[in-house]
């Protein structure tokens, strides 16, 4: 009663200017801290629902907020790749040989079957080109404290309307984020489930993605190696490395 | 003037892939599909049979510069048919790549329906409405990729038929002795790139065979739906005796998430293809050279691993149709349990009779990759 009491009191007689840090300071420490120069990661995606569970492996080069390439390496999607530029999303299926730009709806569509959709991995421009930050103040997730900041598009061309991120305050990684669509709905729930320390950064080594519209499923993200801030060929990121 | 840029490509694939030969690990996979199938045999009768098809496929690995892929294809039923669904080695240098062997190409935009396609054609060889990738094919070639730009590349590529072997194997019928002619051959080539927003690609291709040029087009954009379109002419040369045809393909795909239940994404898919000097009046057995066709699809991912699919070739002229039915349950990485029911919507003389061979069915099996 007593811990509440001072909460309440300190809720209304301390200024927000005391969290002495802005939303804007808060998501630029996050995307300083989870977009990296480059990097190559290999991991797995486990996808459950209650109909079933599938694992695959894929390895992917990143650069900057814009640039990745992700190459399937799991059996049954071997080969397959998704390029990802600033403004563009393609597939390619080797053994047809076909190369098929993303757009529209059909960047809805699910990747291989997981949570995570085309959509999700579009809009890489940065998050506060794309949204208004608002810091709402804190809460603890899983026993961390973090600043809980909710982000607003600014305009139309970004998957989710409206999120709302749990940032961890002392590593500046978010613990959790639930994305909006414009009605309110909570369509997507991201939570970290661990993070690791790589070259001095906390990286996040564990995640697990849930739809929660469709419910019943997850998808759990799991890095097992990665190398950051390597030297990467540019043309990693160009149809000719799509399509090799 | 075809010879001659024949033989120096012939030569430059085969330079390139024997001068970039390198030691490699081997990456097998093998996928088999095996169904049990109910299906009318004609008339009122009905049979139950086995049928089985296998890929195995072993590919390079290793090696950044060189990439190999063999892939056997078998179909097994009460015999066992074996195929060489691919055979090739890619290599590539600075500022470009080459292939040699037989391979996969897939020129123009479609899934079923791609007038843009002048290689194998507007309607896909097989047809089969139950196959995860509709158009297959592979053709013996030597294609040469170049980079322009990001988003943009360019790809000559000859066509060579495969040496007949029939008279090597004693397996000949028509008394052929193993040769071959340059007339058999195909050259041309293509260009895909990004034009204000949309994924431009045009091409070219002579058959001399048929004494034919064959350029298209095709393009890929979005406008409130998700749109594509391909165009072709075939022009015949002097004295070739033929006709001028054309051919256009269009689609529209529109993915819908449903937000409450039941929950799931539900996709469209719309194709068309247009022949005007096609045959826009049945003939008797029909015809998949009719002037129109469609192609329309849903498909519903009712779970992450479960989904239901429905597919349809419709043939306007003789108002026939042939329907698919399909659930596809990917219950772990790898293994699918497949089901489908097939129906074919028509008379006896149309391109699809319910009355025909296979008129109607139900498959169920399992496929696994592994």
């Amino acid at each position: 009663m007593k811990r509440i009491l001072i909460r309440v009191v300190i809720a209304f007689i301390v200024p927000p200017s005391v969290f002495a840090v802005s939303a804007e300071d808060v998501v630029r420490r996050l995307e300083k801290n989870t977009v990296f120069e480059t990097s190559r990661v290999e991991g797995s995606m486990v996808i459950n629902d209650r109909f079933g569970r599938k694992e695959s492996t894929f390895i992917s080069y990143g650069r900057g907020t814009d640039d990745m390439l992700v190459e399937f390496t799991s059996v049954e999607e071997e080969g397959m790749k998704i390029l990802r530029t600033s403004d563009e999303l393609y597939l390619f299926f080797p053994e047809a040989e076909e190369l098929i730009r993303m757009q529209g709806t059909a960047l809805k569509e699910s990747v291989i079957g997981s949570d995570m959709s085309y959509e999700d991995m579009t809009g890489g421009k940065g998050l506060l080109s794309s949204y208004r930050a608002d810091l709402k103040g804190m809460e603890d997730v899983d026993g961390f404290s973090c600043y809980r900041v909710e982000l607003e598009a600014k305009k139309d061309d970004v998957p989710y309307y409206r999120q709302t991120m749990w940032i961890d305050r002392e590593i500046f990684i978010y613990r959790r984020v639930h994305k909006y669509s414009r009605s309110g709905k909570l369509l997507k729930i991201v939570e970290i489930e661990e993070i690791r320390e790589v070259s001095g950064r906390h990286v996040p080594v564990r995640m697990k993605l849930v739809d929660s519209i469709k419910g019943n499923s997850s998808t759990y993200f799991t890095v097992t190696d990665i190398e950051i801030d390597i030297p990467l060929d540019s043309v990693l990121f160009s149809l000719e490395e799509l399509t090799w | 003037m075809v010879k001659k840029f024949t033989l120096i490509f012939l030569l430059a694939g085969v330079c390139f892939a024997v001068t970039t030969a390198a030691p490699a690990a081997v990456s097998p996979t093998v996928k088999l599909t095996l169904l049990n199938t109910l299906a009318r045999t004609g008339g009122e009768e009905y049979g139950v049979y086995g049928l089985g098809t296998g890929r195995l496929t072993l590919k390079s690995a290793g090696e950044k510069n060189v990439r190999a892929q063999l892939s056997l294809d078998t179909v097994i039923g009460d015999e066992v048919l074996l195929d060489v669904s691919r055979a090739y080695v890619k290599t590539r240098f600075p500022g470009f790549r080459i292939t040699v062997g037989k391979d996969a190409v897939s020129w123009g935009e479609g899934t079923f329906f791609n007038a843009g396609d002048v290689i194998f054609g507007p309607v896909p060889v097989s047809g089969d409405l139950t196959a995860e990738v509709i158009r297959d094919d592979a053709v013996w070639l030597t294609s040469a990729y170049i980079p322009l730009g990001t988003y943009a590349f360019a790809e000559p590529v000859l066509l060579a038929p495969g040496l007949d072997l029939s008279a090597s194997t004693g397996q000949g019928t028509s008394g052929s002795n193993g040769s071959f002619s340059p007339k058999d051959t195909a050259a041309g080539g293509r260009v895909v790139t990004k034009i204000a927003g949309i994924k431009t690609e045009a091409g070219y291709l002579f058959r001399e065979a048929e004494n034919t040029h064959n350029p298209y087009f095709a393009l890929q954009g979005h406008l409130l739906a998700d749109l594509y379109l391909a165009a072709s002419v075939s022009i015949p040369g002097p004295e070739s005796g033929l006709d001028m045809e054309a051919a256009f393909s269009f689609g529209v795909f529109h993915l819908q998430s449903m937000k409450n239940r039941p929950a799931g994404d539900l996709s469209f898919r719309l194709e068309g293809l247009l022949r005007p000097s096609g045959e826009w009046e049945a003939v008797p057995g029909g015809s998949d050279a009719y002037g129109i066709l469609l192609y329309p699809e849903a498909v519903w991912d009712a779970a992450r691993t479960l989904s239901f699919l429905g597919r349809s070739v419709v043939s306007p002229v003789d108002s026939s149709a042939l329907f698919t039915a399909g659930v596809n349950w990917n219950v772990y990485e790898g293994l699918k349990v497949l089901g489908y029911i097939f129906m074919q919507a028509g008379e006896e003389e149309d391109l699809y009779g319910f009355r025909k061979p296979g008129g109607a069915g139900i498959s169920a099996g399992l496929q696994y990759i592994y």
